[in-house]
Parts: structure tokens; sequence; C-alpha cells
């Protein structure tokens, strides 16, 4: 009986110290005192080429410095990758790599000392910092405040994918350059039984990207900060009208009727196996279209720029493009940061670019990379030619507003527009969001 | 109630008790002693910045907001709807495999196949059963029945009324486990006394196994409020609380404004409102109960 309450008691006394041990054990990110720990929270995760090319510099770079431990905590996904770093941002201990999309809130970041200002370092070595294209490093140059805050990553047109196959059968031989010929195209291809458009509304990005194509093409991509700034409203006539636009898309059947209730990768399956004729995105899509296996109409596939409305000629080469950072913690010193920004480096560097634009049709925004015509495939050539072209460039709408719901608030908004809301109630619906944030 | 010897037996009890309380303290009094501080303070959610306390400007904002009043009526249909048919339902099937019927064991593992599965996977079945091109719709077509092929998780009619259909398609099997349990505890012989004095089944069922399972029922039903209260799994995998909010629940609401909106006061508020509607969901199922009792 003793040795029955002995043996007890040692064995609530371990779950306590096991338990205790657990507690004690979390939230510290250094291995040992002497190791350093390099982690990094990016949205480069999965299977595709630029992953895997993401993951031999991280090879590369452990190989030459075996003493670091690199903990990647990349999510494919954009929930899961939001939900880490709200966790990182509200306890301060932030990846020593990571991203935040958008430029509304870096200020608030910055004064927090979250985030590196990272232009003495690309003033440093002229070879690396030299390299990148001005436009890109000046949107991470925060109003405000001196110095870049993000190192572009990735960058350009999103555009409409198109299947020449599909168009050329339904009797049009140049993708419409402008928003009537779009229209008439829009109602050719219903005619000859495919969907004009792809689109899944659950995924609502979908829905918002139309818009800022749109909304881009009509009133340009100031307007965009204009809103963010509250010098223009959402209910403003000339904003009304960008989502009557969509609203008119809808009417005339450029979507499938079930697009309200599809997510993203069931549209992107339509247009992938030829049932539909045409996608809105970006160029991290390249890789699948021309993949034989998971696109079997690769051969027609194309790339044009979003069409531009007659009366808005001024506004032609306004374009939605994509501008992702990797951005380093601002809390790193001493060695940590030296092995940070050379890792960021090998990232970031001309021979990393090279490689992704050739192997996985994925540009980092640099003015120095050689490519091999060769190797470089014909549609990622059209996205880095059309993208040479803008004038205007910025991401989404909402990029620029510094209330974090906008991004739910204007998607959901306009994707409730494939259920029947009108323009006018959408619009309605976004300015109150607006103004109870006030 | 027991009495506790010695100091040294105390000890032996307390360390016992000692892991449990840690865990307790640590995992749910201390975040929610949190949530209450978060929820009458304005925090953005980045470390280092000061939240500026606000009172109960938090709760106005919730209570101001359509989405979260939208979010209680969706609360509400769940927790009314789920109450209503999943403790009879799983009554009934439960009795229905105490008679040890034919293949009772292969439908009693049917049955409760649905509760092993998570949340989130019975969730991302049934929306792509439910989908506008799902399994379900194409069903219908195929019977002829075209006509009533609908969105059903997009159409304002029919989305929130899908989700709580899941709800208790998902969960009728765990209760109906709890009940086969406390079906087992009624002795035999009270059956066949009733069954002597000339009781149909019928009679037997409303006369005997639902009073004496009453307090098995209590429990069940008691469970089934908080449950329905606390879903979020289920909305998240198969709507994301669309279209536009529409299916959304506190719950959602609550991991929205903390954290894709760094709303963290808003997101505590939201999440101390459940808490007390759970609270006044098991007060007000007790005091129901024991009135019963009473009477």
């Amino acid at each position: 009986m003793k040795l029955k309450k002995v043996a007890a008691s040692l064995l609530a006394g371990t779950m306590c110290v096991g338990l205790l041990a657990g507690c004690g054990s979390g939230g510290d990110a250094k291995n040992d005192k002497d190791g350093i720990t390099i982690r990094l929270l990016t949205r480069m995760a999965g299977t595709t080429t630029q992953v895997g090319i993401y993951n031999d510099i991280l090879d590369a770079f452990k190989e030459k410095h075996p003493e670091v431990t690199i903990i990647d905590d990349s999510q494919g996904d954009e929930s899961a990758f939001n939900n880490i770093l709200s966790t990182d941002i509200a306890s301060g201990t932030m990846a020593n790599i990571f991203r935040i999309q958008g430029v509304a809130n870096l200020s608030e970041y910055i004064d927090n000392g979250l985030i590196l200002d990272m232009s003495s370092y690309l003033e440093e070595d002229s070879e690396w910092g030299g390299g990148f294209t001005e436009g890109a490093l000046s949107y991470y140059q925060v109003p405000g405040k001196e110095g870049i805050y993000g190192i572009p990553m990735e960058s350009g047109l999103i555009g409409v994918y198109y299947n020449k196959e599909l168009f050329e059968k339904a009797g049009i031989n140049e993708f419409p350059k402008t928003w009537t010929e779009l229209k008439d195209a829009i109602t050719k291809l219903k005619d000859s039984g495919v969907i004009p458009i792809a689109m899944g509304c659950q995924t609502t990005y979908m829905a918002g990207h139309l818009h800022n194509q749109i909304f881009y093409k009509w009133l340009g991509t100031e307007a965009a900060k204009e809103l963010g700034a509250r010098e223009k409203n959402w209910t403003d006539t000339d904003v009304v009208e960008t989502l009557e636009f969509v609203k008119e898309l809808i009417d005339i059947g450029a979507f499938d009727p079930n697009a309200a209730g599809m997510t993203d990768n069931i549209a992107m399956t339509q247009f992938q196996q030829g049932e539909a004729a045409m996608v809105i995105t970006g160029p991290w899509n390249i890789g699948t279209f021309e993949d034989p296996e998971e696109t079997p109409v690769h051969e027609s596939i194309e790339v044009a720029k979003f069409p531009y409305f007659e009366e808005k000629q001024e506004f032609k080469n306004e374009d939605m493009q994509t501008i992702s950072p990797y951005m380093v913690s601002g809390k790193l010193e001493g060695e940590e940061l030296e092995l940070t920004i050379e890792l960021l480096k090998m990232l970031t560097d001309k021979d990393a670019a090279k490689r992704y634009a050739e192997e996985a049709a994925f540009l980092i925004p640099r003015t120095d990379i050689e490519l091999d015509d060769s190797k470089v495939s014909p549609l990622f050539a059209t996205n880095v030619e059309l993208g040479g072209t803008s004038e205007g460039i910025a991401v989404d709408v909402f990029d620029f507003d510094s209330i974090t719901s906008m991004q739910d608030r204007t998607r959901n908004s306009i994707a409730s527009m494939f259920t029947g809301a009108e323009p006018e109630a959408a619009a309605k619906e976004i300015q109150n969001e607006v103004d109870s944030n006030k | 109630m027991i009495k506790l010897k010695s100091n040294k037996t105390k000890m032996g009890v307390l360390l016992f008790i000692l892991p449990a309380l840690a865990i307790y303290l640590v995992f749910q009094i201390i975040p929610i002693i949190g949530s209450v501080y978060f929820s009458l303070v304005s925090w953005n959610g980045i470390a280092g910045s000061a939240p500026e306390f606000i009172g109960l400007q938090n709760y106005i904002y919730a209570f101001k907001s359509p989405d979260f009043i939208l979010s209680l009526k969706n609360m509400a249909k769940m927790v009314i709807v789920s109450v209503i048919f999943h403790t009879p339902i799983a009554l009934l099937m439960a009795v229905a495999i105490n008679t040890k019927c034919k293949g009772y064991r292969l439908f009693k593992a049917l049955f409760f196949v649905p509760t092993v599965f998570p949340l989130t996977a019975v969730g991302l079945m049934w929306y792509f059963i439910f989908m506008p091109t799902g399994s379900f719709n194409a069903l219908l077509d195929v019977v002829g029945l075209s006509n009533l092929v609908t969105p059903w998780l997009v159409d304002s009619s029919t989305a929130m009324n899908t989700i709580v259909f899941v709800n208790i398609w998902a969960g009728v099997g765990y209760y109906m486990v709890i009940i086969l349990a406390g079906l087992t505890t009624i002795p035999e012989d009270v059956y066949e006394a009733a069954a002597i004095d000339g009781a149909t089944s019928v009679k037997q069922f409303f006369q005997i196994t639902i009073p004496m399972l009453k307090p098995i029922l209590s429990m069940c039903i008691l469970m089934d409020i908080i449950g329905s209260v606390k879903v979020f799994d289920l909305v998240f995998a198969m709507t994301g609380g669309g279209p536009n909010g529409l299916t959304n629940l506190p719950t959602t609401l609550m991991y929205n404004e903390a954290f894709k909106y760094n709303h963290y006061g808003v997101g505590s508020a939201i999440g101390i409102i459940i808490m007390l509607i759970c609270i006044v969901g098991t007060v007000g199922s007790n005091f129901i109960t024991n009135r019963k009792k009473d009477i």
C-alpha cells in the first residue's frame, strides 16, 4: 500500500515537472547560446518550382553556415500565414525575414521598431542594392519616414490570361483592347458555349482583382491612394461607376452562373481545362499554365493587359501589378543581423533572380538579370514586356487603406454583387466600414 | 463528503490535483482574465504600443455592428434548431440500436463515424456536396428535380440552414452514444413489470425510458447548447462566414476581428459575450431541469 502511495506521488510529481518544463521550453527562438537561429515567415511554401529554388538557396546557406539553425515557418495558405504574422506582431517576436502585404500600416510597425530600414544595406552593397528597379524599391519608401522598409522579391503584371483557341472558335481573332471590344468578345464567347471569364467568388480575392483592374483603368492608380487618404469616398459617383462595370459584366453573362459559390481552385481548373476562355491572375500561375499535365490547353494560353476604356485613354497603362517584399526584423543586432542580411542577399541577388526567372517564370524586379532567351518561357517574357509598359502601378485598391478590415470589406461587398447586390449598396457598405472606423 | 484524516493524505491529494489545476489556470483562467482586460482597451495588436482604456466602447461597437447582430441571429438559429433535433433524433437512434436488432453494431458504428471526423473535414466534405456544381445538385438533376437546384451555400435563404443541417448530422452520433450508455443503466425488470401490466412499447418508451433518462437528456441538451454556441470550424471550412458575412457566427466574427483586422479589443469583447451566453445557457438549462424535478 505504502509503495503504491509513493509510486503515485512520484508519478504526480513527474507530471508537474513535465508540465513546468513544457511551459519553460516555449517561446525561446534560440537553440543554444552559441548557435544562431534564423526564422523565416514568407509565402514560399508548397511544391512549385519557385519554392524549390527558395529551398535550394536555404540549403546553400545552411551548407555555408552549418552552425546556424534555419526555421522556415513559411505558409502557402494566406489565412495560416496571416495568423502567424498577427501573433508575431502582437508578441513582438518577429521572424528574422518576413513579409507584410500592403504599405498603409507600415508606418505603425516602423514606429514600434518591427521593421529594419534597409537603405544603408542597399547603399553599402551596390552590386546587390543597385540592381533593383527604382519603382519597386520606392514602393517601400513609406510616406513620412526616411528609408526603405522592404526588399522587393516578386513583381509582375496581373493581367488577363486567355485561351487563344477558344477566342478563335468564337470568331475573335485578336484579344480585345478596349472595354467595348471586351463586352463584344464576352457575348461571342458565351454564344460559343464557353465560360467567358473564370471566376470563383467564394475565394473573394478573384472578384476583388477584377474590380482592381476596372478601377485602375477608369480612375487610375492615384485614385486608390486618394481613397486611402480619405480624399475620395467609395460612394463618389466615379467610384460607384467602377462597381457598375463589374455588375455590367455579371449581367451580360461574363461568368459562370455558379461563380458566387465557387472557389478559386474550381475557377482556375475551368480555365486550365479549356472550359473558360479568360482568367485574371498574376505571374505566379505561369508555371502551372505551361505545365501540360496541369493545363491540357497550355499551348493556347496567352497573356494580355486588361482592356482600357475608350474615354479614359490616359489610364490605358495604369496597371495592377503584384509587388511582394522580404522585410527584416528591426529587433536584430550583431552577428544574427549580419547573417540574416547575408541570407536575404542570397535570396534576392542577380543569380537568384536569373534562376527564378528562367526556371520558374518568377520575377524579382532587378535590372541586372541577364536572361537566356531560350530558357525563358514565352508567357513570362510577354508578362515582363507588358509590365514594362506600365505607367502607374498599384496592387489592391485597399492596399493604401489603413483600416485592416478593408481587404475583407471591399472584397466581400464586390463579391456580393454576384449574388444580386446593387453597386450602390456595395459602395455604401464599404463606405460604412470607413465611417464606422473614424 | 470525504474527510481527509492526515496532512500527508491532503498533500497526496493536492499533488494529484496540481497538474490539472495548473493547466486549468494557465490555459483557461488567465486567458479569460486577459480577454476581459483586452475587451476594455483599444489596442492595435502591435507589441510595444500601449493599450488605451476605453471602458465598454468595444461592447457598444459590437452591439451596434450589423454583422455582429446577424451573427447572434445565426447563433440563435444554430442553438435552437440543434437542440430541437439533436437529442430527439439521437434518442430514437439509441433506442432503436438498444433493441439489439440485426446488424445493430454496424449501425452504431455508422452513426458514430461523423463524430470521429474533425469538423473541418466534415465541413469540407459537405462543401463539396452542397457547392453549386456539387453532388447534391447533380443528384437533383439526375432524378428530374432540376427546379430545386440551388446554390445552397450562397443563397441567403438556404446558406445558414444548410450549415445548421450539417451541424446536426455531425453531432447526432455523439449524443446517441451518451444516451445509449444511459439506456443500459435502466434495469430490464422495470420493462418486464410494465409488460406484465400490459404496457405497450410506445407506452414503455414514454413512461419508463424518457423519465429514467431525464438526467442524461438534460446533460445532452446542455452540452448541445454550449457546443452550438462554440461552433467555429464547420462555418470556417464550409463558407468562411460568407457570402458577405451571411453565415458568420460570433466565433468566426471574433476570429476575424482579432486575427484578421487586429481589433483585439472588439475580438475580446465578442469572446466575453460568447462566454456570458454559454454561462446563461448553462445556468438557464440547469434551472429549468431542476424546476421540473421539483414539480
